[in-house]
C-alpha cells in the first residue's frame, strides 16, 4: 500500500485516468472489460489519496466522493432522447445505454406535447395533465418530471426508401434511424443532401440543399448484413453482392420534428461537491 | 461583409499579439543575456498588449482566450507564455462574435496560462543548472514542425493547405508551399541541434558549448527562418483571397497555432547565444512546484464550473467538455506529483488544458 501512495505511483494512475476520461480517445467503448478495469484502477487512485496524511487526504475523499457519484449515476441513472412532432403527446423516451445502444421505450412519468417551436430554436413544451408548460432552448435545459430534458435540435429530413424485387416495401427513416421495409431492417447510417466525391475519392455534402440526395444504409435481414448505397438521381445504382432486393431513394421529405435529450442524474449534486472537496485539499495541502 | 468595428477589433487583436511575441522575445533575451532591465520593458509591452485584447472581452467565445492572454501577462515576464498570449489574442480576434459565454472555460484558459508559466520556471531552472541550451530549442524546433503537420490533417506534407468551411474545401496554395518550407526547416533546426546536444560527450561547461559549431549554427539559423517562414505563412493564411468575405472558423486555430510558432521558434534562438545563463534554479524550481499546484485547482474548478453548466445547458452534468476538463486536471495532478521528467509532465498538462479549450 505504501508503494501505491508513493507520488510516482499516484502521478502514473492520473495519467492513465486522465487517457481514458478523455472522451477523444473513446477506450470505454472498445471493449466492456475496459470499463472493470477503468473502475479498478479509479478504486486504487483513490485508495493511494487516502493513504496520505491530512490534509492531503481530502484530495482523496473528494476523489473516492466523485467516483462514486459518476458510478452511482452510471448504474442508476438514466438517459436518453424523445422525438417529438408538434401538437403530438408522448408519454416515453427512447432509453440509451453505453455507446447509445438503445435499450427501448421507459416511462417519462408526464405527458409531454410541444406547443410551439421559436426561431432562436426555443421549443415551448406543454405538460396537459400537470397543466404546466416548460421551455427548453439550446442554452437552458429544463425539468419536466423529474427528468432534466435539454439540447433541442430540429430533425429536417426524412428519406423514403422503397424496397423492391422480392418482399416490397416503403419506409421513411431520418439519419440514425432504423425502420422495416418489405423483410428487411434498414437503418439511415449516413445522409448526404448534395453529394459529390472529393480529390480523394471520398463521400461529402457540398451544401445542405437536397440537390442531389443520397444515403449509405445498414441492411440486416436475420443474420446477414449488407451496407448498401442509394442516389436519388440513379436508382438501384448499388446492389450488395447476395442482396437479392432492390433499395431505391425515391424522395426526401421536410421533417417538422424535434429531439431532445433527457437525463436523470440523482448524485449530480453529489459529484460536485465531491470535485469542490478534492479542490480545496489540493489548495490546503503543503506548498 | 466585416463590419468597420469588426475590422478595428481584428486589427487590434493582430496588434495585441505583435505585442506578445515582441514581448516574449525581449523577455527570452533578457533571460539569456542576463540583463534584468530588459525584464520590466517584457512587462510593460505584454501588459498593453493584454489592456488591447480585454477590448475583446466581451465576446463569449473569446473569453477563454482573453483569460489567458491577461493571466499570461500579469505575473513576472516569462517568453514561452507570452508566446502562447500571441497565439490566444489572434483567436479570440477572430472567432465568431455569437455564442454562449463559459466561465469553466475562462477557468481553463487561467490555468493553461498558468501551466506555461510553470514550465517556463522548469526551463528557467534547467537552463540556470548549466544544462545544453540546444535540447530545449530542438524540442521547440519539434513543436513547430509538429503544429505545422497538425494542421489541415497533414496537408503541409504534400506541400498543401486548405480548410473546409460548411460543405466545400476552399485551397490555400501559397500558403502550403510557404507551409512545407516551415516544416522543412523547423524539423531541420530540430534534427541539427537535437545531434549536437547528443553528441556533446561531457557535461557542457555552458549552455552554448557545441560538438559541433557548425551544426550548432546551422540548426540557430534554420530555427530563426522557420520563424520568418511561420509569419509568412500566416500571413499569407489570413489575406488569402478563398475565404471571401468571412473568415472560416476553421483557419482561425490553424492561425493561431502558426502565431504561437512564430513565438516559440524566436525564443528558442537567444539561449543558443548565451555564454552563461545566469539565474537561481532552486527560485525557479520552487516557484514551478507553487504554480503547478494552482494550475490543478484552478483545473479542478473549471471542471465544477462545467458540470455545473453542463447540467443547466445540456440537462447533464457529463458533457464531453466535463470529461476533456477532467483529463485535462488529472494531467495536470500528474504533473504536480510527479518527482521525474517534471518538465515533460507540465508540458503535457499544458497541452491537455489547450485541446479542451480549442475543441
Amino acid at each position: 500500500m505504501r508503494r501505491l501512495s508513493t507520488s510516482t505511483a499516484v502521478a502514473l494512475m492520473a495519467l492513465a485516468l486522465s487517457l481514458v476520461t478523455s472522451p477523444d480517445l473513446p477506450f470505454l467503448e472498445r471493449h466492456p472489460a475496459v470499463t472493470g478495469v477503468v473502475a479498478g484502477l479509479t478504486a486504487l487512485f483513490v485508495f493511494a489519496l487516502l493513504d496520505r496524511r491530512a490534509p492531503r487526504r481530502l484530495v482523496g475523499v473528494g476523489a473516492a466522493t466523485f467516483a462514486l457519484a459518476v458510478a452511482y449515476d452510471g448504474v442508476r441513472g438514466e438517459q436518453g432522447s424523445i422525438t417529438l412532432v408538434p401538437g403530438e403527446a408522448v408519454r416515453t423516451f427512447e432509453d440509451e445505454g453505453p455507446g447509445g445502444r438503445r435499450l427501448g421505450l421507459r416511462p417519462l412519468g408526464d405527458a409531454i406535447v410541444v406547443e410551439a417551436v421559436e426561431p432562436d430554436g426555443t421549443i415551448v413544451l406543454g405538460q396537459p395533465e400537470a397543466q404546466g408548460r416548460v421551455r427548453v432552448s439550446p442554452g437552458r435545459a429544463a425539468t419536466v418530471a423529474g427528468y432534466r430534458v435539454g439540447g433541442p435540435r430540429r430533425v429536417g429530413t426524412r428519406l423514403v426508401l422503397r424496397v423492391s424485387a422480392g418482399a416490397q416495401g416503403e419506409v421513411a427513416l431520418r439519419e440514425g434511424e432504423k425502420g422495416s421495409a418489405g423483410d428487411l431492417e434498414i437503418t439511415v447510417a449516413r445522409y448526404f443532401p448534395d453529394f459529390a466525391l472529393d480529390e480523394g475519392q471520398q463521400p461529402f455534402s457540398r451544401s445542405d440543399a437536397p440537390n442531389n440526395p443520397a444515403a449509405l444504409l445498414d441492411v440486416t435481414r436475420g443474420t446477414a448484413s449488407w451496407r448498401a448505397f442509394v442516389i436519388r438521381a440513379l436508382p438501384g445504382i448499388h446492389r450488395p453482392k447476395g442482396l437479392d432486393r432492390t433499395i431505391t431513394l425515391v424522395d426526401v421529405a421536410p421533417d417538422e420534428a424535434v429531439v431532445l435529450s433527457v437525463h436523470r442524474e440523482p448524485a449530480a449534486l453529489l459529484a460536485g461537491l465531491g470535485l469542490l472537496v478534492a479542490a480545496i485539499g489540493v489548495a490546503w495541502s503543503r506548498w | 461583409m466585416v463590419s468597420g468595428l469588426g475590422a478595428a477589433l481584428r486589427i487590434a487583436a493582430i496588434a495585441s499579439a505583435g505585442g506578445f511575441i515582441a514581448a516574449s522575445i525581449v523577455a527570452a533575451v533578457g533571460l539569456a543575456a542576463g540583463r534584468p532591465s530588459l525584464r520590466p520593458v517584457a512587462r510593460a509591452i505584454a501588459l498593453v498588449a493584454a489592456a488591447v485584447l480585454l477590448i475583446l472581452g466581451a465576446r463569449p467565445a473569446a473569453q477563454p482566450f482573453v483569460a489567458f492572454a491577461v493571466v499570461a501577462a500579469l505575473p513576472a515576464p516569462q517568453p514561452l507564455a507570452l508566446a502562447l498570449a500571441g497565439g490566444a489574442a489572434v483567436v479570440a480576434g477572430l472567432v465568431p462574435v455569437t455564442g454562449l459565454g463559459s466561465i469553466s472555460l475562462a477557468l481553463a484558459g487561467a490555468a493553461a496560462a498558468m501551466g506555461a508559466h510553470a514550465l517556463d520556471r522548469s526551463l528557467s531552472a534547467y537552463l540556470a543548472q548549466g544544462r545544453d541550451a540546444a535540447w530545449p530549442s530542438s524540442a521547440a524546433g519539434a513543436t513547430a514542425c509538429g503544429v505545422v503537420i497538425a494542421l489541415d490533417g497533414g496537408r503541409a506534407l504534400r506541400w498543401s493547405y486548405g480548410v473546409v468551411s460548411g460543405s466545400a474545401r476552399l485551397d490555400v496554395p501559397d500558403a502550403g508551399l510557404v507551409l512545407g518550407l516551415t516544416l522543412l526547416a523547423s524539423l531541420g533546426g530540430a534534427l541539427l541541434l537535437g545531434a549536437d546536444a547528443l553528441a556533446v560527450a561531457d557535461a557542457p561547461a555552458g549552455p552554448s558549448a557545441a560538438a559541433s559549431p557548425l551544426a550548432r549554427s546551422l540548426g540557430r539559423r534554420a530555427l530563426l527562418l522557420a520563424a520568418g517562414l511561420s509569419l509568412i505563412a500566416a500571413g499569407l493564411v489570413f489575406r488569402a483571397p478563398a475565404w471571401g468575405v468571412a473568415f472560416p472558423v476553421a483557419a482561425t486555430k490553424d492561425l493561431g497555432a502558426l502565431v504561437v510558432a512564430v513565438g516559440l521558434l524566436s525564443c528558442a534562438v537567444p539561449p543558443l547565444l548565451a555564454e552563461r545563463i545566469r539565474g537561481d534554479a532552486l527560485d525557479d524550481d520552487q516557484a514551478a512546484t507553487v504554480l503547478s499546484r494552482l494550475v490543478v485547482v484552478v483545473a479542478l474548478a473549471a471542471v465544477l464550473a462545467a458540470a455545473a453548466e453542463g447540467w443547466l445547458r445540456a440537462g447533464t452534468y457529463l458533457t464531453p467538455l466535463t470529461q476533456r476538463l477532467l483529463a485535462a486536471a488529472l494531467l495536470a495532478f500528474a504533473a504536480s506529483e510527479t518527482a521525474r521528467w517534471r518538465g515533460a509532465a507540465r508540458a503535457l498538462a499544458l497541452a491537455g488544458l489547450v485541446v479542451a479549450m480549442l475543441r
